[in-house]
């Protein structure tokens, strides 16, 4: 078997085409990672908030109650938000008391981008009531809208009497989970639909406007009376750490995975275009242990590689992302001994040798480079491509399900990866398929002559 | 034996008589027709099929993004399989006149894959009118709109062919060669997503491949046979 073994090196490191896989494959994984991180911010910016939303408003002088019943949300995510708002300017960042519905985290009060109140859990329309009363502001929810219980009241220190009053609606995937994750997240609007939508006194007032917040679009004049669907995307929340440190770093997984799908098919298909597999069966003639000691050569081969450049991406890019603002006290500096950031590394790592022996698998299978690298290749990046318009099980049940492995914190629920919460159940996915198509491979190999 | 119709025939021939080629146009119509009726029948306004709005004739062109897979293989393999053979020398000594044997490449690749696209589109609309109505589309639609779409799909696979040919003709080894087309239709976007600069972000997403007008796209195909003619014509075998 050591000889096996080191026959299979030989050829490895030989062979300009599969030596050549491996430089790209670590040289996919730093240069993307030093684009990223280098002069380009994403969407952060200074502020240590996030600030844009979907809003319908009127603008009102003096105290006023706003009364809205939310019928329902069509985003499933968490902390997606649709309720009812005050808000001292259209700026943003400008003082706000919000009141609203979350699918995952019931009624909620929040202001000042971190206090945040929690309300009712339970699920079904709720009334939601703002009441504004000079510095300070009441949130009450109610079932029926005869029977009220108060939720929070919040004070906005030297709240000027003209305010903006109204509905809004929020889907977090654009902003808590920024676009470092390529292809990975689904961002989608949130439409939500309010009925019963009153404002006492009424006295003089405005008309109702629609505009997003902290956004670029004009702002639309619009009717609401009976029920109204108001539709939007982003959040309003102080920000935190997401992980864009650790994130970034592993940005470039996706390129490498096509030289390193390239390498493991290879391994096995260019031997058999050069009529090399008959020298090598017929020196080692049984065909499992030629099998194994291609894989253990590939295992041993791409992991190290793999590895090696994603730690070195991961403390490449660090003064970079400082640089731009990614630092302390927001953005801790990562650490690799770090349990999570342990995870990602390796992880990576481990999802690129997998994916290279899923080549080899499919390389075995099928003996021809062409098929086998088109095969491997569309279940992993055809699933990214159609990411925004799939249905989530593409993500979850498909060879990219490995990618998992990468959500920095566990528990964390906003994030949209595949298996969120569960890092490795990808892997395990990602996993079942190489073991298949390895075993398909041996089957082939055992079955029909080189 | 050295005229361009001999060229062309002997391409042909092995076109369709390689293992590999000879299914590779079917699976192409095949794979448009599936993808597209897939995507049809379970999208509904609303869903997130939909989310970035949905167009009828989007939707059921969808499978074009499998389909396109097999057109890549075909064109990629009708220039690396020779080189993977030796049969290469044969054909270069039949036919030592380099453009020749070029264009008659290039002729072949064209008539498997016109035919295979025409097919494929075709299909994948009929589908898409027989299973999208049944989600609440309204299926009233222009008769211009459909056919521009369906042409420039049809336009889109056998400018995509044009360009792998090329590329695979320059690199000669089937791996590189379909590696590099895979990165252009499918890693360039993501690059777009990931560089949040201007005038980068832009400039990466308007010259995509995948998402490039005509115009764009054959100036790619274009460049592509040309360094593939300029490379066949200057190296030997």
């Amino acid at each position: 078997m050591r000889g096996l073994v080191l026959a299979e090196w030989t050829k490895l490191r030989t062979v300009v085409g599969t030596a050549g896989c491996l430089v790209a494959m670590a040289g996919a994984l730093v240069a993307v990672a030093l684009l990223i991180s280098s002069g380009n911010p994403g969407t952060y910016s200074d502020t240590d908030h996030v600030d844009e939303f979907r809003f319908v408003h009127r603008e009102l002088t003096g105290d006023h109650t706003i009364v809205a019943r939310v019928t329902g949300q069509e985003s499933d995510q968490p902390w997606a938000m649709a309720g009812i708002l005050v808000k001292r300017s259209l700026t943003p960042g400008a003082q706000y008391a919000a009141l609203a519905v979350t699918p995952g985290h019931g009624v909620r009060m929040q202001t000042g981008f971190t206090t945040d109140i929690a309300g009712d859990a339970r699920p079904g329309p709720r009334y939601l009531r703002l009441t504004r009363t000079g510095d300070t502001v009441t949130g009450s929810e109610s079932g029926d809208g005869v029977t009220w219980d108060r939720v929070g009241t919040v004070t906005l220190t030297g709240l000027p009497p003209t305010v903006h009053l109204g509905l809004f609606v929020t889907s977090p995937g654009m902003t808590r989970v920024h676009p470092m994750r390529p292809g990975l997240v689904q961002i989608r609007p949130n439409t939500a639909t309010f009925e019963a939508v009153r404002v006492s006194p009424a006295g003089p007032a405005g008309p109702w406007q629609a505009l997003d917040v902290g956004g670029t679009s004009a702002p639309t004049t619009v009717e609401v009376n009976g029920s109204v669907a108001v539709t939007g995307s982003g959040d309003i929340v102080g920000r935190s750490d997401d992980g864009s440190r650790i994130v970034a770093a592993t940005a470039g997984t996706v390129f490498a995975a096509l030289p390193a799908i390239a390498l493991g098919v290879l391994v096995t298909t260019s031997e058999y275009r050069w009529g090399l597999i008959r020298t090598t069966l017929a020196a080692a003639p049984r065909r499992g242990p030629v099998l194994a000691a291609k894989a253990a050569t590939v295992a041993i081969t791409a992991f190290p590689v793999a590895l090696a450049a994603t730690a070195a991406a991961l403390l490449a890019v660090q003064p970079l992302l400082h640089r731009n603002g990614y630092r302390p006290p927001t953005y801790p500096d990562p650490s690799l001994l770090d349990p999570a950031v342990l995870r990602v590394v390796t992880g990576t790592a481990i999802v690129l040798t997998l994916l290279a022996l899923l080549g080899l698998g499919i390389g075995a299978l099928v003996r021809r480079s062409a098929g086998a690298i088109t095969v491997v290749a569309a279940a992993v990046l055809v699933p990214v491509a159609a990411t925004p318009f799939a249905p989530s099980w593409l993500q979850r049940f498909t060879p990219v399900a490995g990618l998992s492995v990468q959500q920095v914190r566990e528990t964390d629920d906003t994030l949209l990866l595949p298996w969120a919460g569960r890092p490795w159940m990808g892997i395990a996915v990602l996993s079942g398929y190489t073991g298949l198509a390895l075993a398909a491979g041996y089957w082939r190999q055992r079955r029909s002559d080189a | 034996m050295t005229s361009p119709l001999w060229a062309l025939r002997a391409e042909w021939t092995k076109l369709r008589t390689t293992r590999g080629t000879a299914w590779l146009p079917s699976l192409a119509a095949i794979l448009t027709i599936g993808g597209g009726a897939a995507v049809s029948a379970v999208a509904a306004p609303g869903t997130t099929a939909c989310a970035s709005g949905c167009d009828p004739v989007t939707l059921s062109l969808s499978g074009v993004h499998l389909g396109q897979l097999a057109v890549v293989v075909l064109a990629v393999l009708t220039v690396t399989s020779e080189y993977q053979t030796g049969l290469i020398a044969v054909t270069l000594a039949a036919t030592p006149r380099r453009l020749s044997v070029y264009a008659a490449k290039v002729a072949t690749v064209t008539a498997a894959v016109v035919p295979a696209a025409v097919l494929g589109v075709a299909g994948a609309l009929l589908a898409g009118r027989l299973l999208l109505p049944g989600n609440g589309f309204p299926m009233a639609l222009a008769r211009q709109t459909v056919l521009r779409a369906a042409a420039g799909t049809v336009l889109y696979l056998f400018l995509l062919a044009l360009l792998a040919l090329g590329l695979a003709t320059a690199l000669r080894h089937t791996a590189p060669a379909l590696s590099a087309v895979l990165a252009l239709l499918y890693l360039w976007p993501l690059l777009g997503r990931l560089v949040a600069v201007e005038p980068w972000h832009a400039w990466l997403d308007r010259y995509a491949p995948a998402n490039a007008d005509p115009a764009a796209l054959a100036g790619y195909a274009a460049a592509a046979l040309l360094a593939g003619g300029a490379f066949f014509t200057a190296r030997d075998g």
